[in-house]
């Protein structure tokens, strides 16, 4: 299945370089979106993975949130503001 | 010769207008570093625990750290202080940009100012000179407008100048102190301390680098930065900051209405983001930082005067033709986004830039601003501001252009904008109500970061000298960067901080001695504090924040419950036990103050 997701901040980099907008991700039916994040490379380390927060087609998601055929998925992380 | 100081802070009497120069010394430089540490030491000096803020016994303090100016990233702040009119205790902003390294370059390491001055005037310090010129001219006009003029004055482009606004001039308390035109050194009111004395401005050029023992590991550090741009700034080099203010909303902790909900599903037409899609012309940056995290935004009134900037970046313009918003102004970081924007309802991103234009045109802190205006807005939902009270003034959340009308009506007094001067907590005394929502520490309203949402701002609101305060200054890594002029947002390592002290200063410093840098200045900000009257009641917060957040229909953000008696007990007893104060009463112990050699007669209380 193909969903879209939005990566903020500063985990853009793990997107393509330079990529703007949402990216489309390809995963098995039925995947999480941890299984997700592992799909796009985002490192296995809890201090990058247990700070990101999850948005699943305009409401709050969960790591464990099981995903389905064209959800639209936020991914940003915690900054301080200033 | 000394490196990264040159022993030299300037007293100026604006009652005979006389200076003075101090010569602390090194050990002085090696005990407080800078900045909070500069402040609290003379204001324990010099301000008589009775002192009215807005009158002639406050001192008024401008303090860089032994950073300050040192060609590193970051090392481009300095901050102000005196005696809070609006908290009555310690006051205190940090600010970057330009001035606090040129103060640095003319050859200064601080600026003490006493007493009032009979007319306005503004100071001059030209490389080693001072001078105190008459202001007469820029009474009265918008920050661009004195800072444009006393360069033309003074025949010199590049002459930084700090200043005080309209709003200082009004005694408005929590007016702040702008420097470079989008820098502020925004909370606790030192703007109206500024106005009070009849101080305009403080004009600097300096033209000697700062002498620093060891170039190379700057150097170093400076590469680092650059070349892992991507991987430890990435989100401030591109977005600046609030590039998170939709996962805020999506986890419910989105200061919304005056902190009664959590959330805001137009969210996303007011975060950094938005900003960088439809209004931003560039990012500048500080002194010496290649981060690069301030927004430069522009929207022109009408269509037909858009266009495009000399680069080619596309101007926006208000479909409404209501506003024009200024570039030299900067663009909302932040506090200001989320304070002029969700915590008044407000999701019209030009209404916001324009809020955020006036606010530094006229130099009011926007965080106080938005949420003595969000605590307004919610008393008149609730009857207890009356319409004759507002004098006609429709205050409903999520009216931009009531919003833009207010932050005028504030910065020159005028009618509601009187009362509203005063802050959220003395407007709610003066129209006799609205107490149990008011959003303040210490009277000073809290910044943008939920305490229900954010376990790590508890601490922080709860014992940050200045009161509502979000800067974590209570952690010593934080602490430590206040005291020597670096800036929060470069993620050097504790390491890292070493050896860049090290470089510029010479110093054989331990990571303890700058734990012990930090915590001085901390316990000194709360000897003032205690002697100002605070005690451990006021290490508190309000009653909003004990109840829960209101859940926004139709979303699943959580409702966050409020933060218990107990969490704050025990928040606060902790912090005192680390700072070794008597952990009942807060006092720092006779033994911490032996311990941290702090002199005796800054111990009376």
């Amino acid at each position: 299945m193909n969903v879209s997701v939005t990566l903020f901040a500063d985990l853009r980099r793990f997107g393509p370089k330079g990529h703007e907008g949402s990216l489309n991700v390809s995963l098995e039916d039925g995947a999480t979106a941890e299984e997700m994040l592992t799909a796009m490379g985002v490192p296995e380390d809890e201090t990058i993975r247990g700070e990101i927060t999850v948005g699943l087609n305009g409401e709050l998601g969960q790591r464990d949130s099981v995903l389905n055929e064209a959800d639209e998925i936020l991914l940003f992380s915690p900054m301080a503001g200033g | 010769m000394a490196n990264g100081f040159h022993n030299k802070v300037m007293h100026v009497d604006l009652n005979d207008r006389s200076w003075r120069i101090e010569e602390p010394g090194e050990a002085w430089f090696r005990k407080y570093g800078g900045g909070r540490g500069l402040i609290a030491y003379n204001l324990l000096k010099y301000v008589p625990a009775d002192a009215d803020p807005l009158g002639p016994e406050n001192v008024l303090v401008f303090a860089p750290g032994v950073a300050t100016g040192a060609t590193v990233p970051g090392a481009g702040r300095h901050s102000v202080g005196a005696k809070s009119p609006l908290t009555g205790g310690f006051g205190e902003g940090e600010a970057g940009g330009f001035w606090g390294a040129e103060l640095k370059r003319a050859g200064w390491d601080g600026i003490v100012v006493h007493g009032v001055s009979e007319s306005p005037v503004y100071l001059w310090l030209n490389d080693g000179e001072v001078e105190i010129r008459d202001a007469t001219l820029y009474w009265g006009k918008l920050a661009l407008e004195v800072e444009d003029g006393i360069r033309d004055e003074l025949n010199d482009k590049r002459v930084r100048v700090a200043q005080c606004g309209i709003a200082g001039e009004n005694l408005v308390r929590f007016a702040c102190v702008g420097n470079d035109l989008n820098e502020v050194a925004g909370r606790t009111g030192l703007g109206a301390v500024m106005g009070s004395k009849k101080l305009k401005a403080i004009a600097v050029r300096g033209s000697t680098p700062l002498v620093v023992a060891d170039a190379e590991p700057l150097k170093e550090i400076a590469k680092w930065v650059s070349s892992t741009m991507d991987e430890n700034h990435r989100a401030f080099h591109e977005f600046g900051t609030g590039a998170a203010m939709q996962a805020k909303s999506l986890e419910g902790g989105l200061p919304t209405n005056n902190y009664v909900l959590g959330a805001m599903k137009t969210v996303n037409q007011v975060d950094a983001i938005a900003v960088r899609d439809q209004v931003r012309i560039a990012m500048e940056s500080c002194f010496a930082c290649s981060v690069r995290c301030k927004k430069v935004v522009q929207v022109e009134q009408f269509e037909k005067d858009a266009g495009t900037t000399k680069k080619g970046v596309p101007i926006a313009f208000d479909p409404q033709e209501r506003w024009s918003v200024d570039s030299r102004y900067g663009g909302p970081e932040y506090e200001s986004l989320a304070s002029l924007g969700p915590s008044v309802g407000v999701d019209d991103l030009i209404a916001v830039l324009k809020s955020n234009e006036l606010a530094n045109a006229y130099l009011m802190d926007t965080i106080s601003l938005g949420a003595t205006i969000a605590w307004a807005m919610e008393a008149f939902a609730k009857g207890v501001l009356s319409g004759s009270d507002a004098g006609g003034v429709e205050l409903h959340f999520g009216d931009g252009e009531t919003l833009v009308r207010l932050i005028e009506m504030i910065a020159t007094r005028d009618g509601i904008g009187d009362v509203l001067a005063e802050g959220s907590v003395r407007a709610a005394d003066r129209i006799g109500g609205g107490h149990e929502f008011l959003t303040t520490v210490k009277g000073m309203e809290l910044a943008m970061h939920d305490p229900r949402h954010l376990e790590r701002m508890r601490v922080s609101y709860l014992l940050a000298p200045t009161g509502g305060d979000h800067m974590a200054q209570t952690g010593n890594k934080n602490g430590l960067r206040n005291q020597v002029g670096l800036c929060h947002f470069l993620g050097y390592s504790d390491e890292q901080s070493l050896e860049l002290l090290r470089g510029v200063t010479g110093w054989d410093l331990t990571a303890e001695e700058l734990v012990d840098i930090a915590h001085r200045g901390l316990t000194l900000a709360r000897l003032f504090n205690l002697r100002s009257g605070f005690t451990r009641a006021d290490d508190t917060l309000p009653q909003r924040f004990r109840e829960a957040v209101t859940p926004l229909e139709g979303s699943n953000s959580p409702a966050l419950p409020g933060v218990t008696q107990e969490q704050i007990d025990e928040i606060v007893t902790a912090y005192y036990i680390e700072q070794g104060w008597d952990e009942e009463t807060g006092v720092p112990t006779e033994a911490t103050l032996a311990e941290l050699g702090i002199e005796l007669e800054l111990t009376a209380v």
